[in-house]
């Protein structure tokens, strides 16, 4: 959540501040195209800073100009941050995925990529994509984005494939389009293209979808995702939450802090994997949570003796319960060997001669019976 | 206890050797059929107090002696390097050649490094445990929450706890069977039932 809202700050910023329209849109520009504008000094850049004197960030960007490659592009930008401000996503998610009343099940995959692709249609101008076939090229990618599995990845290479590089006119503003370009020209129109996808989908569709989904595998689908709406989600997890709730008690800050101070890990995350009715509480206690967490709850001369230092990782509890696991699984041999002599002694009790067996069992085999 | 498996791998195994037990001795072709029902709270229905009295007699042991070991061995055509390591008895303990060999079992092409040995106190491990079962925290939307009720889920320890209680109950209906022969005929009965 925090990192998809930072990721659509600048659109979000462009709305509050229009006077920052500027300084905003050049913000964009970088993140989308970070290989043509990283370390390239413009003719307007201001001289470089002398020691001790401090220059926002932001000042800097706005008095920056903008490079002639990418003046087009700059425009379209600006359009993007315009209708930005109108969109009302909330009113588009509602139109292309529509929660009826009382109901608690996932979007379609694809209601989510109509509702991606109804956005990206709103947002972003005609002229960028280059040509109508362009866009049907990257809307599959949304397609295929969307309807990917638990750990699948999709590269960028995959989702250009089709993608018809010379037809973006804005990589090259000066050109008429369709001359012959020498390699090193093309490759940096190909790159710029690159980039520009690479943007739509890690900037623009990853927190939308983040934003307004609530994205999980679940027990009956295995890794296949489904999509759930945050409200309704919301209703689920609370629903969840109440069935299991009589297990838990809620804990204190002294009781949390007395329970740390006595082991080496710390608390685990819950999550709830949707199953055919309802959902099923997962507890993740493999991680390896930072110790920083325990600061609210740990002084400080503590952290420093148990973890030597509080930016580091703690063990996560599997890990420190290795050894009574192992030995309990050392146990259960012996177990499952008393076991067998336990079926060996119902078998002769049927027969009626029970002392026989029993007789020749050794003491640590009765102890364990 | 001497049915119950952990995992999918253990049930295979058993399944594999009974059909081939079957098929040997039954000529005409037969079929199978398989029922799976899951437990509902098996989890959450396991009494913490009686858990921790079970385990106490469980470990026998004074002290447990862990063997650590690296392992690395080919799997689908990729080197894995895995850290592992064995209880025993104090008294079991020997040359690591030795124990080498009976560890890596089934595998082939492994090699094999001797870690470090710790002796574990018994008391060390129950109170390990205990902590673990009585104060396992939860955050849930940032509330901490403990749990009262039940094991742990998704704890490396929590289906041989769940073994070991379930066993427990097996143990508890075959002794007191034992007393009454009525019973165990009836346990029998089920149990040595053959598909015809």
């Amino acid at each position: 959540m925090c990192l998809s809202l930072s990721l659509l700050d600048p659109l979000h910023k462009a709305t509050k501040s229009p006077n920052d329209a500027r300084a905003i849109q050049a913000i964009i520009l970088r993140d989308m195209f970070p290989s043509y504008c990283a370390g390239k000094p413009a003719a307007g850049d201001p001289a470089p800073k002398k020691a001790g004197e401090k220059d926002s960030k932001k000042k800097r960007w706005k008095e920056r100009k903008v490079p002639w490659r990418l003046k087009a592009a700059n425009e379209y930008v600006a359009y993007m941050v315009k209708k930005f401000k109108r969109v009302r996503q909330y009113f588009v998610m509602n139109h292309h995925c529509p929660a009826k009343h009382g109901d608690l099940t996932s979007s379609s995959h694809s209601q989510v990529s109509a509702f991606v692709k109804a956005l990206l249609n709103r947002l972003i101008h005609p002229a960028f994509w280059g040509s109508a076939d362009n866009k049907k090229v990257v809307f599959r990618g949304v397609d295929m984005f969307v309807r990917l599995r638990r750990f699948e990845e999709v590269t960028l290479h995959h989702v250009m494939h089709g993608f018809q590089t010379t037809r973006c006119q804005w990589t090259h503003p000066s050109g008429t389009g369709g001359e012959k370009v020498s390699v090193v020209e093309h490759s940096i129109r190909t790159r710029l293209v690159g980039d520009f996808v690479f943007w739509i989908f890690s900037y623009l569709v990853v927190p939308v979808l983040k934003g307004n989904f609530y994205v999980t595998e679940s027990i009956p689908f295995k890794r296949r995702t489904l999509y759930y709406r945050h409200d309704i989600w919301n209703k689920i997890f609370r629903q969840s939450f109440a069935t299991v709730s009589p297990l838990f008690t809620k804990e204190t800050d002294e009781g949390v802090s007395k329970i740390l101070s006595r082991r080496k890990y710390g608390f685990s995350p819950v999550r709830f994997l949707p199953k055919h009715t309802g959902a099923r509480p997962i507890v993740n206690l493999k991680r390896h949570q930072p110790v920083a967490e325990f600061e609210k709850y740990l002084t400080k001369d503590y952290i420093k003796k148990t973890y030597k230092s509080a930016s580091v990782k703690a063990y996560s509890a599997n890990i420190q319960l290795r050894n009574p696991y192992r030995a309990l699984k050392y146990e259960q041999v012996s177990m499952v060997f008393a076991f067998i002599l336990l079926v060996l002694i119902c078998y002769s009790a049927i027969l009626g001669n029970e002392g026989r067996v029993v007789g020749e069992l050794s003491s640590r085999d009765k102890r364990s019976l | 206890m001497g049915s119950s498996v952990l995992g999918t791998n253990g049930a295979y195994e058993r399944l594999k050797s009974y059909k081939r037990t079957l098929s040997a001795r039954l000529q005409s072709p037969f079929k199978l059929y398989f029922a799976k029902f899951d437990v509902k709270d098996a989890f959450n229905m396991i009494n913490q107090d009686i858990l921790i009295k079970l385990l106490a007699r469980v470990l026998a042991l004074d002290e447990y002696l862990v063997q650590n070991y690296v392992m690395c061995y080919l799997h689908e055509g990729a080197h894995k390097v895995k850290k592992m390591g064995r209880a025993m008895d104090k008294g079991s303990f020997g040359e690591f050649d030795e124990f080498a060999l009976k560890e890596a079992g089934v595998f082939r092409n492994v090699v094999m490094t001797s870690g470090y040995v710790r002796v574990i106190d018994r008391d060390e491990i129950l109170q390990q445990i205990e902590d673990h079962l009585r104060n396992n925290l939860i955050k849930v939307k940032n509330e901490i929450y403990r749990q009262i009720v039940g094991i742990p889920q998704g704890s490396l320890l929590s289906t041989l706890l769940c073994w070991y209680f379930s066993s427990s109950l097996l143990f508890y209906f075959l002794k007191n069977a034992i007393r009454n022969r009525f019973l165990v005929l009836a346990c029998f009965m089920v149990i040595w039932k053959r598909p015809t």
